[in-house]
């Protein structure tokens, strides 16, 4: 099994390795005039056009690209540096010296910067704000870090043993050890946000509905699928067969309109995913996300059970006395479970991915139009993000189906002395 | 008369109001955008786009702003002068202007200096990849120079140097001072009469100094709403992309004392105009702008309880024109030279002019009030005014003969017989063949392209007849600019152009021969590239040439006048009429739609230039909705003012 676990991942290791390659090349084979936007193209020259290219690196060759974009995948920063919650540490610290609101606020930027980005910061203390700091220092004498952060400003010399002053006074520990996973920075969807910054604010959303979803169309889709096929032709069976065909038959936008306005005009629900009132709003669009995956579970249960049920053994477990309730769940269930319990971790994992149309039509701010919206706006690093990690969840995905298999079924087996499944 | 006139109207309005007496200001206003409009940046320097400013100009204010009619206002400048005509101006600022964060906490003061570092990062090549410096380059003495030294820094590879880069050498080079902390003093390239009007664009936005030192310039290119300091009506306390943002009043702003703005504004992003309608119908929103399907619903339908609620809106800033390709190709790169010689014939673009009645294609945007959407003038109205206070497009409606009325006056079907029987015969005689052959393209996947294309086509196939033109309708996949206007495929295009600053050489300069600013003739007219008897026979390149050449030259003179508003709008209109008389490019659309609507639209600002008219700020409203009584009682008190 470790054998088979270790080469499963390699192998997904590389495909996804290839498919990043693939889509990276083909966004570069892309014409450049998809990287401007009309008022761009109306308003800069032919120059500054190159110029933006150029500094944006795709004027490089693809393979110099391509080779950048995995060398700065992995960054690793090591010794003493202030992190984002230091220096809102170091800021908090600043910002109880002086009662003061102004002085307060000025010395927060002046520490942060000073122990942050000092190089940058030379010169940019305004006279009118370099008076505050003085008339403070004058009245706190006793205060010798702020003095001796003025001093270094004054020098241009900010040292690491004063970075680590401050930090012994703010009572932190500024020795780190980082590493990042970065896929570069978001250029028109959130302009200089790192990219995975962009799809961490919006994954958390799709997850839950998503999985909300999935686990009311397992329970709903389930049942009544064995219903369907306990009472086939039955009134039950009937009725299952109907909402299948209805869900199938009707586009999704036209089955999503009515349940909007069913449920907004009929249940007084929200139409829209509110911020402020999450639980209620999610209704409508977790009953969109459902009722499709429902009636394919309700349509491959019934299926394979009467598959199933039709088989000797289910006839020899009746002869020999079993209930039907135990023959249902024991053994028929549970081996009509086997094809779908493969595809059941994709469907987990790519719902939570998002539904373009469904977050889309409940304005959720979800996963699931980002990659369209991405590719129309030639957001080439966050399509390459998206795309990997749909990649991976399929993968994933894939190897957690095979392993469930196995456990539902001992029949099968992942690996043999022949080689693997 | 006039008295008598002002009577009547305030009896109208008296009526008006106590009609509505019972409804009450909305101060929590809800509105709407579509998913495709989300906001891509905050940082309003680097920002080009609508998406953007219509967010960001209620949250930065710059140097001046406008009023609902168009007419420069205070903003951080309390007054602005030139004691040179136009050539060097001086704006004094407000002393009591904030800086605050998202929270409404005080950040620090706004002062002059902000405006320093505002035009330095918009210049800068490394800090903002040259987006919003064509106007500034344009027009300020030394924006050009410092651009190019910041770029050479970029080329020479040394970005790190060229971020760092501080106010020293920017003062030196760029014709910019901050005086004191509250007087900045701008040089112009030349005396330019309308720069006041470039204060109100986002090229000119203030940055707050301590804010770029704090997050330096890569962290203000990708500054956040919660990073981002305010010095406008509004701050942003919520934002979440794809859902909505929420503004909220800004307690510290200098204005609000003399204007009124809402406590809280919430755009709610909603996947197409049927969803808002929703939204308007559950009162979540508090205006929509209809679609075809659900105004005809409301107004064929007498007992629809919006039907005497849907009120026009006021035109957008966008003209739109026909412009012709002079220099139009086959796909195999060679010169189609029965379009090229065909077009370039005066008579023939005249048949165009006067034959064709627009009226079914005004349709269908405004299926109610078509001719409301009609547009005679070339420059967009609101764009610039007389000392007066008279509109420019009217001095030229004025020298073109036309008025807006309830008929299509451009059309005379005379005039058009016989500019068609002229330019058959010219033409014949050049070795034209008829019907002329328009290839006219659209987006592939967009069924309301083609079915307003369909129209067109009708349109000219009744107007013009068969025998003459004959309208070839074409699609492109993705991008009309890569697969159509590059290979100079299309015979014409319908184009509309919004201002940036208030004069009208913000138009007709775009439509100049021989000139490297001019966008239209150099990226859709392709007037450079004709070449007699290559690209275009003799006789019509001769009559083409002649034509560009007496408008350039006219427009040379408009711009040369710079100590005369007056003088200087009447050369341009004389440029603008001569041009439109010629039918170098015919002008025809101007979007004017139906909403439903708890805002007076009269109240807002409105200008054609810029990026102020989506301030939320001294919108009048009530949370009933106004009538169209109501809108017709607005507009004509609006028209008396």
């Amino acid at each position: 099994m470790l054998k088979y676990t270790v080469k499963r991942l390699l192998q997904s290791l590389v495909t996804i390795v290839l498919i990043v390659c693939a889509v990276f090349i083909l966004l570069r084979m892309m014409p450049t005039e998809y990287f401007f936007t009309e008022d761009e193209l109306i308003k800069l020259t032919d120059e500054q056009r190159e110029d933006k290219l150029r500094a944006a690196g795709y004027l490089d060759p693809i393979y110099v690209q391509l080779g950048n974009f995995f060398a700065n995948m992995f960054q690793f920063d090591i010794g003493n540096y202030y992190t984002d919650a230091d220096l809102s540490k170091v800021e908090a610290y600043a910002a109880t010296l002086s009662e003061d609101n102004k002085t307060s606020s000025i010395l927060k930027t002046f520490y942060k910067k000073m122990v942050s980005t000092p190089d940058a910061y030379y010169g940019k203390l305004s006279d009118k704000n370099r008076a505050y700091v003085d008339a403070y220092l004058a009245e706190h004498p006793e205060d010798t870090v702020t003095a001796e952060l003025l001093a270094a400003y004054d020098a241009k010399a900010m040292t690491e043993d004063l970075m680590k002053v401050v930090a012994d006074q703010v009572g932190i520990n500024i020795f780190h050890f980082n590493f990042t996973f970065y896929l570069g920075e978001s250029r028109r969807i959130a302009q200089g946000q790192p990219v995975l910054d962009v799809i961490g604010s919006k994954f958390g959303v799709s997850m839950r509905l998503g999985l909300i979803s999935v686990a009311i169309s397992l329970l709903v889709g389930v049942t009544m699928g064995v219903f369907q096929a306990r009472f086939k032709d039955g009134l039950v069976d009937q009725i299952g067969t109907a909402y299948t065909v209805f869900v199938n038959a009707v586009p999704h936008l036209v089955s999503y309109s009515l349940i909007l306005v069913f449920g907004s005009r009929v249940l007084g629900l929200p139409q829209r995913y509110q911020l402020d009132n999450v639980t209620v709003s999610s209704i409508l669009p977790v009953v969109c996300l459902s009722i499709g995956s429902i009636a394919s579970y309700m349509l491959w249960i019934r299926r394979y059970m009467v598959d199933e049920l039709n088989k000797d053994y289910i006839r020899l477990a009746r002869l020999k006395g079993l209930s039907t309730q135990q023959v249902m769940f024991k053994h028929v269930l549970k081996n009509a479970f086997v094809p779908m319990v493969q595809q059941l971790p994709v469907s987990i994992l790519l719902t939570v991915g998002g539904s373009i149309l469904v977050e889309r039509f409940f304005a959720v701010p979800g996963m699931g139009p980002l990659l369209t919206d991405a590719i129309g706006r030639y957001d080439c690093n966050l399509v390459q993000a998206i795309v990997m990690l749909y990649a991976s969840l399929g993968i994933i995905g894939l190897f957690i189906g095979d392993v469930l298999m196995t456990l539902i079924d001992p029949r099968i087996r992942l690996t043999s002395k022949g080689g693997s499944r | 008369m006039k008295k008598l006139l002002s009577l009547v109207l305030a009896v109208a309005m008296l009526v008006s109001m106590a009609a509505v007496a019972y409804a009450a200001p909305i101060t929590d206003f809800d509105d709407y955008q579509t998913q495709a409009n989300e906001i891509e940046t905050f940082c309003i320097q680097h920002s080009q786009s609508a998406v953007d400013l219509n967010v960001l100009s209620n949250c930065i204010d710059g140097l001046l702003t406008n009023d609902n009619h168009g007419n420069l206002q205070p903003a951080v400048a309390k007054e602005w002068s030139s004691e040179d005509g136009g050539k060097t101006w001086t704006f004094v600022l407000r002393d009591d202007v904030t800086w605050v964060d998202y929270e409404g906490n005080y950040m620090a003061d706004c002062v002059a200096e902000d405006f320093l570092w505002g035009l330095e990062f918009v210049l800068n090549a490394a800090k903002n990849e040259a987006a919003n410096t064509s106007m500034p380059i344009e027009m300020i003495a030394g924006a050009g120079d410092y651009y190019n030294y910041t770029e050479e820094l970029v080329k020479a590879e040394k970005t790190e140097e060229a971020m760092n880069l501080g106010l020293e050498t920017f003062l030196e080079m760029v014709g910019i001072e901050a005086v004191d902390d509250y007087t900045l003093v701008v040089t112009c390239v030349e005396p330019l009469a309308y720069f006041p009007t470039l204060t109100t664009y986002c090229a000119m936005s203030p940055i707050a100094g301590d804010l770029l030192a704090d997050l330096g310039a890569d962290g203000y290119y990708a500054v956040t709403y919660d990073q981002l300091w305010y010095n406008g009506p509004y701050t942003i306390t919520e934002y979440v992309a794809g859902n909505e943002k929420v503004f909220s009043k800004n307690e510290s702003w200098y204005g609000l004392d003399e204007n009124t703005v809402f406590d809280t504004v919430t755009v709610h992003m909603v996947e197409s105009l049927d969803v808002a309608y929703q939204l308007y119908q559950t009162g979540e929103i508090d205006h929509i702008n209809l679609s075809q399907s659900n105004l005809q619903t409301i107004y064929t339908d007498p007992s629809n309880p919006y039907h005497d609620f849907i009120t026009e809106y006021r035109p957008t800033k966008y003209a739109y024109s026909i412009h012709f390709c002079w220099d139009k190709l086959f796909e195999d790169g060679t010169p189609d030279l029965n379009w090229n010689t065909a077009v370039a014939n005066t008579a023939f673009r005249l048949a165009w002019y006067y034959g064709i009645d627009w009226t079914d294609y005004l349709a269908r945007t405004n299926a109610i009030n078509p001719l409301n959407c009609n547009s005679y003038t070339y420059t967009a109205r609101a764009v610039s005014t007389t000392t007066e206070g008279k509109d420019y497009t009217s001095l030229v409606l004025d020298r073109l003969g036309l008025a807006y009325t309830d008929s299509y006056d451009r059309l005379d079907a005379e005039k058009a017989a016989a500019y068609k029987a002229q330019a058959m015969e010219e033409l014949s005689a050049l070795g034209v063949t008829f019907p002329v052959q328009a290839d006219y393209y659209i987006s592939g996947s967009n069924q309301t392209a083609k079915d307003t294309a369909d129209t067109l086509k009708q349109i000219i196939s009744d107007c013009l007849g068969d025998d003459f033109v004959v309208l070839n309708i074409k699609t492109y996949v993705s991008s009309l600019s890569k697969e159509v206007r590059t290979p100079q495929l299309a015979s014409f295009y319908l184009n509309g152009w919004g201002a940036d600053f208030g004069d009208p050489v913000n138009f007709l300069g775009q439509e100049t021969y021989g000139e490297a600013n001019a966008y239209y003739s150099n990226t859709y007219s392709k007037v450079n590239k004709v070449v007699t008897d290559q690209t275009v026979i003799g006789e019509s390149a001769a009559d083409l040439f002649g034509i560009y050449m007496t408008f350039t030259q006219k427009v040379a003179n408009a711009k040369a006048i710079t100590d005369d508003q007056d003088a200087r709008l009447a050369a341009f209109a004389d440029a603008e009429t001569y041009y439109i008389e010629n039918a170098l490019a015919i002008p025809y659309y101007n979007e004017v739609g139906w909403q439903l609507t708890k805002v007076n639209d009269y109240s807002k600002i409105y200008c054609a230039y810029g990026m102020q008219a989506t301030r939320y700020v001294n919108w009048e409203t009530n949370d009933e909705g106004y009538t169209t009584a109501d809108y017709e009682a607005f507009k004509a008190a609006y028209e008396a003012e």
